[in-house]
């Protein structure tokens, strides 16, 4: 019975987060991030996490993407536990299965685009597909930025070559940590846009925290986080029913 | 933000000890050298006071000037004088005294020769205002077959009451037995010397050949002043002959033990120097990373109104502070190294008679003076640069330290690199009391002539030096690479302390490398005689009657004696001090030093050879007269009659003149070398060797054997300095863990993004340290190469004094780099273990 529930998981999840508890500080002084969390995210979804400041959105994406431990519960990326990991054990993961876009300062400044592109992989010491990469590249339009360096680019392309660092290696999830929140409107859409397209077109899976509703509203998915808790699931979100559920969390 | 200020603080203890270290360390070696000699001036004053209670003189013969340690170059004072001073006045009591030669053998068979100080034997006197020595056991020399000698000696060479000893005097060897062991004042003995001690009447006869006293020991009567006695003895004194005080005669001695200490003393103040050097290096780059990572702060202080100068001030004030610091730890870092250096000094058998270590007032103020200098000076520029930040940095967070205009530095740095290049040649050509000055200048001119264009090749060289890390070594490898290519500047301010150390220690060896090979070759082309006897040590002088028995030997011809000093037998001309060295006329069938101008045969009494450079420098030909002054004998005429172009080093050196004229003119008619060949078909080694058995102060050697331990020498000169300048090395190493160190948290976001993206542990680790290793060997490269240029412009300069080949050891040059990449991957331990345990999420989050 629990093998098919593990295939089944396989078969349907990305990533799932199981009674995910994580405090901080010690004694008299915790503080809990998050309270308890349950979440699937399904394969080839793109979901966005939305919540006030304090609501522990952030801290949900870095247990996940294994760059933060839980104090309690588990959570698992694709059919690996990442709460049991060990620090070399969780490095390899992000590595080989998961990719990452922030908020800024995404690229190593003495690298080029193309370098820091397939830096995930040379770290492995992997070639990865290269009609792969090159179609990636295309679509985010930096074919002729591959030679420069992060300081020779706008911040909106950075972030698309930060994108391309991510999906290049076909991870099992990509997670986006506020990936429009240093950037013009104009650049914000196409970034969206991009992400959209890996996910509908490429079959990508994409968990993105942001507090804007409009990048939310991209997503086919919305979760709700109020003090540590999950608040609210929303599918096919519209701009506006994200904002009245904002507004009903007195976000 | 209040994390980042308590990892900047914590960052702070780490960075402010290894800045400081080379603070103290400079510090800390000037202030031990001049604890050092202070306190062995201190202890002779001591000693003298104790002993003479103040009031008491010494009769001896004037000389020009001092220029022996032990003062044996004086005339001998008359028998008579005795009783022409004991009839003053206010004399109680008058005794003469004296010291010469004499070797003691040790049980072995084999002469006990201490290494750098002399073999003394002494009178004994019963007064004990005359005597330093006190008798730990046994009684003192009562008759000419007794002997008391040095508690060092004894206890080291397991010698005791009631034994018998040989000794060997000047010409002859005799037995004694040994009624007493005596301590100089506190210690065992007196800086390494041995001394025999002889009841007053033999000690006459052997040490002397009874021509009379050394000098005469006066004690006033009770009560009496001591300028009085003192005018009383001077009026009855013939004029060659003067009086000095207990004080005065201990300040000689003292200053005469501490010459002694001469080359330790030089060596340690070099690298003070040095190591001081390198501080100022190390605190500019610590200054300005920390300025550049400060720019949002003082960014800050500035839109709320903080003037330029008071931001620059503070800066300042900060490196007074850890100048001060590092001042004090090095004062009290001095006197351990004072401590020690006497515990080595007991160790290697001299030993001093007292150990409280004396701290004048002036150490301590020339110590922190120079921190102070140092510090100041290295902070001033990055002081101003912070000055220069905008209060937009605040917002921004970007500093804008660019400099005014590169071309400045640029220009500084080949001017400085000519200058300095040509002090350091003039220096090494002109030799003399400012030589040291210069040459010494002139390196620091070039080095920092060196640092200014540094940056320049900085890049090119990284990125070549990087390549194979790159392909080796994957992304690490390649990060390293880019991380030490960007940054040209900070990279050739981190690597500019290695190049000083580095330059330094392949200057040395090169250097001595040629002069090795140029003397060695000179000594093979010059020297014709097969055999050479030498002393037992190196550096020790043997007596005549060797030359004789030589000489008396069937089997030999050629007999050579070479008369001279190890540490040079000195005269002076014009006030000038020059050495000279005695060969009889016959002598360039021994040693062809290729005369030019004039003869050798013509040296006679008065004639003296002097070598083509000095000739050329002087402007002398044959049969100019030189006046030549002795400390024995004031000044003498002499006549050159012949120029020479043989360069054979200190063996030889530039004035040669007769045996006699040597004998006549100094106290010690003792010899460096004989130098003699075997005639036709006989087994002159084998015969000779039988009859030199009788000596055991020397040894035969073959030539090659000899060229051999003439080469020798030089190398162990070239360990003191290798011991010294890896100590450079290790400074230079501490500069590179802080400036990584700072640059780790400077890169503390980037680091945080690539483990993220799944950079593992081991490859942050890998790539701080190939990092270190690019910058280290890229100092290593240019200080090697800055070496090399500096010893070629040296080599070329002193041409004409001899050194006529340019020797590159590359080896050791090749050896130098490998503990430069070493020395990168231990100064990389630390930062790239912190690098790899930076918390991803945090760093991520850094501001």
């Amino acid at each position: 019975m629990t093998a098919t529930l593990a295939e089944d998981r396989v078969s349907t999840d990305a990533a799932s987060v199981t009674r995910l508890v994580k405090t901080y500080g010690r004694g008299d002084s915790t503080v809990p991030a998050l309270a308890d969390v349950t979440l699937r995210i399904e394969r080839g979804r793109f979901t966005a996490i939305m919540g006030p400041s304090g609501s522990g959105k952030s801290t949900l994406l870095h247990c996940m993407a294994g760059l933060d431990s839980a104090t309690s519960g588990e959570v698992r990326i694709g059919d690996e536990d990442v709460t049991r990991m060990s620090e070399a054990e969780r490095t390899r993961l992000r590595r080989d299965r998961l990719g990452f876009v922030f908020q800024a300062y995404n690229l190593v400044p003495t690298l080029t685009a193309e370098e820091n592109i397939l830096l995930p992989s040379r770290l492995a010491r992997r070639r990865p597909d290269p009609g792969f990469y090159r179609e990636v590249v295309s679509t985010l339009g930096i074919a002729d930025r591959l030679g420069h360096r992060p300081a020779q680019m706008s911040g909106g392309q950075q972030q698309r070559v930060a994108m391309a660092r991510a999906l290049v290696g076909r991870p099992a999830v990509v997670f986006a940590d506020e990936p429009t929140g240093a950037l013009d409107s104009r650049s914000s859409g196409a970034v969206l846009g991009f992400l959209v397209h890996a996910v509908h077109e490429m079959g990508q899976t994409i968990v993105m925290v942001t507090h804007d509703p409009l990048a939310a509203s991209r997503a086919d998915r919305v979760v709700f986080l109020a003090d540590g808790y999950i608040v609210g699931d929303m599918f096919d979100p519209t701009p506006d029913r994200i904002l009245d559920t904002m507004k009903s969390l007195g976000g | 933000m209040f994390k980042t200020t308590f990892r900047n603080l914590a960052s702070h203890k780490v960075r402010f000890f290894l800045t400081c270290i080379a603070i103290v360390l400079g510090v800390g070696l000037l202030t031990g050298t001049h604890v050092l000699t202070d306190t062995v001036r201190a202890t002779f004053d001591d000693l003298f006071d104790e002993v003479s209670g103040g009031v008491d003189l010494t009769v001896r013969a004037e000389t020009a000037f001092e220029n022996n340690a032990y003062g044996s170059d004086r005339e001998l004072v008359d028998a008579s004088i005795v009783d022409t001073v004991r009839a003053v006045d206010s004399v109680e009591v008058a005794e003469g005294s004296v010291e010469g030669y004499a070797e003691m053998v040790g049980r072995d068979g084999v002469a006990i020769q201490p290494p750098g100080a002399p073999a003394l034997g002494w009178s004994w006197s019963d007064v004990p205002e005359f005597n330093a020595f006190r008798i730990r056991d046994g009684r003192p020399p009562r008759d000419s077959d007794e002997v008391v000698v040095d508690a060092g000696t004894a206890d080291n060479h397991g010698l005791g009451v009631g034994e018998r000893i040989d000794i060997l005097l000047t010409g002859t060897r005799q037995s004694f037995e040994i009624v007493g062991v005596a301590r100089f004042g506190e210690a065992d003995n007196l800086a390494g010397a041995t001394v025999a001690l002889f009841d007053p009447a033999t000690a006459v006869g052997i040490l002397t050949a009874g021509a009379g006293y050394s000098s005469v020991q006066v004690k006033g009567v009770e009560g009496g002043g001591l300028a009085e006695l003192q005018d009383d003895v001077d009026a009855v004194l013939p004029d060659n002959l003067e009086t000095v005080t207990a004080a005065q005669l201990a300040e000689e001695t003292a200053s005469a033990v501490t010459d002694g200490f001469g080359i330790f003393e030089t060596g340690l103040l070099v690298f003070a120097g040095v190591s001081l050097f390198v501080a100022g290096f190390i605190i500019f780059n610590t200054f300005s990373m920390v300025v550049a990572q400060r720019s949002r702060e003082i960014g800050v202080l500035r839109a709320i109104g903080a003037g330029r100068r008071q931001i620059m001030v503070s800066v300042i004030v900060e490196a007074v502070v850890m100048a001060v610091l590092g001042a004090g730890l090095g004062v009290l870092f001095g006197l351990a190294v004072a401590h020690a250096l006497l515990a080595v000094f007991d160790l290697i058998g001299i030993s001093l008679p007292s150990t409280d270590l004396r701290l004048e007032p002036g150490t301590v103020y020339v110590g922190f003076g120079l921190a102070l200098v140092v510090t100041v000076l290295a902070a001033v520029v990055p002081a101003r640069r912070a000055a220069k930040v905008s209060p937009i940095a605040a917002m921004t967070g970007d500093a804008a330290t660019g400099e005014r205009s590169p071309a400045t530095r640029y220009a500084f740095g080949a001017g400085a690199g000519a200058v300095g290049a040509g002090l350091v040649a003039a220096g090494l050509v002109a030799g003399g009391d400012w030589a040291l000055s210069a040459v010494g200048g002139g390196a620091v001119l070039v080095f920092l002539a060196v640092a200014a264009l540094s940056p320049l090749v900085a890049r090119p060289v990284a990125g070549v030096l990087g390549r194979p890390i790159a392909l080796l070594r994957g992304v690490p490898g390649h990060l390293a690479k880019e991380n030490a290519q960007r940054d040209p500047r900070r990279t050739a301010a981190t690597a500019a302390g290695l190049v000083v150390g580095i330059a330094l220690v392949t200057f040395a060896s090169v250097f001595a490398q040629s002069l090795k090979a140029s003397t060695t070759g000179a000594i093979r082309s010059a020297v014709r005689s097969d055999f050479v006897v030498v002393g037992q040590s190196v550096g020790v002088t043997f007596g005549d009657d060797v030359t004789d028995r030589i000489r008396d030997t069937a089997a030999v011809e050629g007999v050579v004696p070479l008369r001279g000093r190890p540490e040079g037998a000195l005269w002076r001309l014009d006030g000038v001090e020059k050495s000279v060295v005695g060969l009889p006329a016959d002598g360039d069938a021994a040693i062809d030093l290729d005369v030019v101008e004039g003869s050798f045969g013509a040296l006679t009494d008065t004639g003296v050879l002097v070598h083509t450079g000095e000739a050329e420098a002087h402007g002398w030909s044959v049969g100019e007269t030189i006046p030549m002054e002795f400390a024995k004998t004031g000044i003498v005429d002499f006549t050159v009659v012949g120029i020479y172009s043989e360069d054979v080093g200190d063996m030889v050196g530039d004035y040669v003149v007769s045996t006699s004229a040597y004998d006549a003119n100094f106290s010690d008619p003792r010899n460096l070398g004989i130098f003699f060949s075997s005639r036709a078909g006989s087994g002159a080694r084998g015969d000779t060797g039988a009859t030199l058995a009788a000596f055991p102060n020397v040894r035969l050697l073959t030539l090659d054997e000899f060229v051999d331990e003439m080469g020798s020498r030089l190398d162990q000169m070239l360990g003191l300095v290798f011991v010294l300048l890896t100590l450079a090395i290790v400074i230079a190493t501490l500069g590179i863990v802080t400036t990584l160190a700072l640059a780790v948290f400077e890169r503390t976001r980037e680091i945080g993004l690539m483990r993220a993206v799944g950079m593992g542990r081991r490859q942050v680790r890998a790539m701080v340290r190939w990092e270190a290793v690019i910058v280290a060997v890229y100092g290593a490269v240019l200080g090697v190469a800055t070496g090399l240029v500096l010893s070629w412009a040296a080599v070329t300069a002193m041409e004409s004094s001899g050194l006529t080949r340019l020797v590159v050891p590359f080896g050791l040059v090749g050896g130098v780099v490998v503990v430069a990449a070493v020395a990168g991957v231990v100064a990389a331990v630390l930062p790239a273990r912190r690098a790899a345990r930076l918390d991803v999420l945090e760093s991520v989050a850094a501001v």
